[in-house]
């Protein structure tokens, strides 16, 4: 079997994705640095929220380090759910005691789907500053927010699983933190630079890797076409990562996946039989807080003789010989890892769908000939 | 089939709620026993609420959670271990009240979490069934949960009662912190008590024989034989979902998978087998999200699903095709939410008894799964960060 051979859509998507990087970098830096102006309301938020749907809710996970790093301590970051935003969370929440207080950046390429924009509503209502990160002044999402940081859309295949609109989003949080710290005189304009200099050589230092990456996932899914469940754990922006893989295999070729964070793994998913038919896949940051806790459940894996892969930039030495490693470069700054670091999973999804055929999103046929309603779905502002 | 030939001790942890949650409110959940363990001045003090646990404990914080933001107004964060001990905020356990809870008390990431909290200046309390535990010992205060021997016979039976009076533990703990705040009146709170005792004990055992007769009929028809699951809720109801999903790699060694109504529209909506996978929606009358859980619910039944609504809304409700089991109507708004994973109990626990009359759960812990004293839970190491 040949890789190219199996070459597809989201396999390209991964392959563009560092020259695009770099291609975008200037141009999301200005949109941030435009958006973030002294009279911007939510400039000196204590609380921002970030939301959005599937990816896009993943994008909030993945950059929250980043934007912890850029504000805290005087501002707290939560990642929330589209539907828990929109019609869950209590109002008094998103009610700011002063004007600005509360900041909530809602996420979506295409800026459509109902619930995100139901969200925006309802947040602006109770009086929070809103701000869309969408691919234009025109989306539905847009039009509902009171700020917008306008991010390129990137062309793609019609039908395939978004790659590079996820690290466009991701990219665009990051920046838009660093711009928001820069904006407070929380670091000096060198020091901004920097951290966007260190994003760009990060996404940059992909592209030599990318061919290996490649060959070593598309061996792997030879393996992990086989299994009939997958199991993705991982902590804080390594959940992230976790959670976007299990999107993309669900996506790609139609995978049953769970996803849960180290310790409730143990609790819970360490449970299920039979083994050999799970394929498990675990986020191992450097840098993670939890990293001991990550690391006790690779014994364990073996124990229960789980089929393990394992997504980090340690060093493949720290790991015994039965765990696959999927190794990503490592970053002086760690929090922007996640812009990138799904990476090998995308791959492994790819060549996965390839491997069996199975056209994304199930080929909009059958069941799936329909669109759904994600776009259609009932607005209600409560 | 007789049902009650598939009384598992599982099985009897549901069914006996009422009988069991009499005995606990009597023993464990008075207001004098709940005022007794809890500073009225740290209480009065505190600006947020931290719920934590592993597993069904997690769970329970995320059903109960938002009656603590309805009733307080102050902001309430159902928050995983592992995040609340390695990744969450240090300054924010200032002025906070963080309930821990664990029935054993026992394992590294609950003390771990109680550790850290106390080290940055929050109010800890645990929520156990052990005051001798290591949870109680290092938490400022213990809110004690007597479990009645009756209620767990053997130590390796999926937990049910423990989580349904964790849920019942911590409603009352928020309706006296409302109560002690002034933001609710003492005849609201007592009102409030009454009702949550009523709704566990006499209403849900008034409704039981219905409740159980439908679960078991759906497992003994359907859910028994499915490969994997998938449980959806937003909100509290989220928690009730998060549970149900738990008892399935426990009860039957399956896989379950967790979400929102709205996230699963845009991922696990395009999973391939659909004849493959069982799906159980919970949604309480009173939840914002009810419009987009019913959009849900038709959605999956485009796609063919088989489907559960749990909700303490009636039948009626929902669309044509999808099974319903329902509980009685709650009173409040953030109530049925801690009461709605009982269906989903009983689903796995028919599904495990009719599957394995031997009613062995957990792997028998045996085999791959032996691991004396739960080592990877107890022995974890701990990191006070």
């Amino acid at each position: 079997m040949n890789r190219s051979d199996y070459s597809n859509s989201m396999e390209d998507q991964v392959f563009q994705l560092p020259s695009y990087m770099k291609q975008i970098s200037d141009t999301v830096w200005e949109a941030c640095r435009r958006v973030v102006t002294p009279e911007m309301k939510g400039l000196y938020a204590k609380h921002i929220m970030i939301t959005g749907c599937g990816d896009s809710y993943c994008a909030g996970i993945a950059m929250k380090p980043a934007l912890d790093a850029m504000l805290t301590p005087e501002t707290s970051v939560e990642p929330v759910r589209a539907v828990q935003l929109s019609r869950q969370m209590s109002a008094f929440r998103l009610t700011p005691e002063n004007p600005g207080d509360v900041l909530v950046v809602s996420i979506s390429a295409s800026g459509k789907p109902s619930r995100v924009v139901e969200g925006a509503m309802r947040a602006s209502k109770c009086g929070a500053v809103t701000l869309a990160l969408t691919s234009s002044e025109e989306t539905p999402l847009a039009k509902e927010c009171e700020l917008v940081l306008e991010v390129p859309k990137p062309e793609t295949a019609p039908v395939s699983p978004g790659i590079l609109s996820y690290s466009v989003s991701c990219l665009g949080l990051c920046y838009f933190g660093i711009a928001l710290g820069l904006a407070r005189g929380n670091f000096s304009e060198e020091k901004a630079l920097f951290y966007k200099k260190s994003v760009e050589e990060y996404c940059q230092s992909y592209e030599a890797l990318l061919p290996q990456m490649a060959d070593e996932m598309f061996e792997l899914a030879k393996t992990f076409e086989k299994f009939e469940y997958y199991d993705f754990v991982g902590d804080c922006a390594d959940f992230a990562n976790a959670y976007f893989g299990s999107c993309k295999f669900a996506e790609a070729f139609g995978a049953y996946c769970s996803y849960d964070d180290s310790e409730n793994w143990e609790h819970v998913n360490y449970f299920i039989e039979p083994t050999a038919k799970i394929g498990t896949v675990a986020s191992i940051s450097s840098d993670s807080p939890s990293l001991t806790r990550q690391k006790e459940m690779i014994p364990v894996c073996k124990r229960i003789q789980r089929k393990l892969l394992v997504l980090t930039d340690l060093d493949k030495s720290t790991f015994p010989e039965e765990v696959t490693v999927a190794q990503v470069p490592s970053c002086r700054l760690g929090f922007i890892k996640p812009i990138m670091m799904h990476l090998p999973l995308s791959l492994l999804a790819a060549y996965i769908a390839a491997l069996k055929g199975e056209p994304y999103f199930r080929g909009g046929k059958g069941v799936w000939a329909e669109p759904n309603d994600i776009a259609n779905s009932k607005i209600e502002i409560k | 089939m007789n049902r009650h030939d598939y009384d598992s001790t599982m099985v009897l942890q549901a069914t006996d709620t009422e009988a069991l949650m009499k005995d606990i409110n009597r023993m464990s959940f008075q207001k004098a026993q709940i005022a007794a363990s809890l500073s009225a001045e740290k209480l009065k003090k505190a600006k947020r609420v931290i719920l934590s646990g592993s597993g069904d404990s997690y769970a329970s914080g995320v059903a109960a959670g938002p009656a603590f933001e309805a009733l307080l107004g102050i902001p309430c964060e159902s928050i995983a271990l592992v995040e609340l001990t390695r990744h969450y905020y240090s300054e924010r356990f200032q002025d906070a009240v963080v309930i821990l809870n664990s029935v054993s008390g026992g394992v590294s990431r609950v003390v771990e979490a109680a550790k850290r909290a106390n080290k940055h200046g929050a109010y800890t309390v645990s929520l156990t069934a052990n005051d001798d535990s290591k949870l109680s010992t290092e938490c400022r205060t213990t809110v004690h949960m007597e479990l009645p021997k009756k209620s767990n016979p053997t130590p390796s039976t999926p937990k049910v009662i423990a989580y349904t009076a964790s849920c019942a533990g911590l409603l009352h703990i928020a309706v006296y912190m409302a109560e002690l705040r002034g933001a609710i009146s003492e005849e609201t709170a007592q009102e409030m008590r009454e009702e949550i005792f009523r709704y566990s004990t006499d209403a849900l055992g008034a409704a039981m024989d219905t409740i159980a007769g439908d679960s078991f009929h759906i497992a003994d028809t359907a859910w028994k034989d499915f490969k994997e699951y998938v449980f959806l809720g937003d909100g509290g109801d989220l928690g009730a979902a998060m549970f149900g999903a738990f008892k399935c790699p426990e009860s039957i060694g399956r896989m379950a998978h967790w979400d929102d109504t709205e996230n699963f529209n845009h991922v696990n909506y395009f999973m391939k087998d659909t004849d493959k996978v069982g799906t159980a929606v919970v949604v309480s009358s009173a939840s914002p999200s009810m419009s987009r859980a019913q959009e849900t619910l038709r959605n999956l039944l485009k796609l063919g699903r088989y489907t559960v609504a749990v909700s303490d809304a009636p039948a009626s409700d929902f669309p044509e095709g999808v099974h319903v089991i329902s509980l009685p109507k709650a009173a409040y708004p953030w109530l049925a939410s801690s009461f709605l994973h009982l269906p989903l109990a009983l689903l796995a626990a028919y599904s495990h008894a009719i599957l394995n009359p031997e009613f062995v759960p957990y792997r028998n812990k045996g085999g791959l799964w032996t691991d004396p004293g739960a080592q990877r839970l107890t022995a974890s190491e701990l990191v006070i960060l």
